[in-house]
């Protein structure tokens, strides 16, 4: 992990080598981001980007990790063990876009409710079910 | 002298109550035991409390000064389901807060009655084609008075309240279940 891996505070990583990347964003002197602020995902339609802010109390910085995953197998390793802010993120995430954090200790839906909604509804594919007596549908 | 002994011994006769004076001393008034029971439910309902969204800041003003639901009986508002009679649905339920809202309902002892307030709970309201919200709590509770409104005026609940007075007394009259 060096400096030259960040562009425009933006650090690409992949869900093999993120846990490790994580940890050294937390815990090496030079970057030290104690705080994780926001977990958010985009659907790309054949992948998913999984977003992470950080943010440095004592380096006054930000950080975006970006990590890409295939739509095929939308699953990740939880960083909740180094934030604990992950634990609700990475649940709205899960609820939302059907991406599953492997290690969660918490894994139950966060807003959805106890048996899930039974679709994403932040996926591209989702579509609202329209309102009753409208044309066209939706 | 016999017309003063006859003034003295009115003199002490107790005063007539403003209902006797209404009726004469020697009236019955003829009834039932469920209507009896049924006047004395329906003016003392004890609402749960049991706000959702914006609604219940208006639930909250009737039960304040301003607009005193004191006035007919219904200010004893819960905190407990297990002392609560009318459950009044004030907002927007998702189908997350559902599991819990019709947990309340079933936790309140019998007699019981639901209020649907405002759009939300009558039908969805502007979140209808929504994939988190109820559209309509009668999809999952028995409803007994819907009350129009996003979110309806005090007056409105006060009068959802009076309707729903109607609709148990007319049944206790019939000899129904209310």
């Amino acid at each position: 992990m060096n400096e030259e891996r960040i562009v425009n505070g933006e650090l690409t990583s992949s869900p093999g080598t993120l846990l490790q990347d994580m940890r050294t964003l937390r815990d090496q002197a030079e970057f030290a981001f104690n705080r994780l602020l926001d977990v958010t995902a985009v659907d790309r339609g054949d992948a998913f980007e999984v977003l992470y802010r950080l943010n440095s109390w004592t380096m006054d910085r930000d950080l975006v990790v970006r990590v890409t995953l295939p739509a095929a197998e939308p699953r990740l390793p939880s960083v909740a063990g180094l934030w604990e802010t992950a634990l609700f993120g990475e649940r709205e995430v899960q609820d939302m876009f059907g991406i599953e954090f492997t290690g969660h200790p918490d894994p139950r839906p966060l807003l959805a409710p106890e048996e899930g909604f039974g679709f994403f509804p932040l996926r591209k594919s989702y579509q609202l079910p329209g309102r009753p007596g409208q044309s066209d549908g939706r | 002298m016999e017309v003063n002994t006859e003034k003295q011994s009115q003199q002490d006769l107790p005063a007539l109550s403003p209902l006797a004076q209404l009726l004469g001393t020697d009236s019955v008034i003829l009834t039932t035991v469920e209507q009896v029971l049924g006047w004395a439910q329906t003016h003392s309902f004890w609402p749960l409390t049991s706000g959702l969204a914006c609604c219940a800041l208006e639930m909250m003003a009737t039960g304040a000064g301003r607009f005193d639901l004191a006035r007919f009986g219904y200010e004893v508002f819960r905190p407990s389901p297990r002392h609560a009679d009318v459950l009044i649905v004030a907002g927007t339920l998702t189908w997350k807060m559902a599991p819990p809202l019709v947990r309340l309902y079933e936790q309140m002892p019998e007699n019981k009655w639901v209020i649907a307030m405002g759009s939300c709970a009558i039908g969805g309201g502007p979140f209808v084609d929504s994939y988190s919200v109820v559209p309509g709590v009668d999809k999952l509770l028995p409803v007994d008075v819907y009350i129009p409104g996003c979110p309806p005026r005090p007056e409105a609940l006060i009068h959802g309240m009076l309707t729903l007075k109607e609709k148990v007394m007319a049944a206790k009259k019939r000899g129904g279940k209310p």
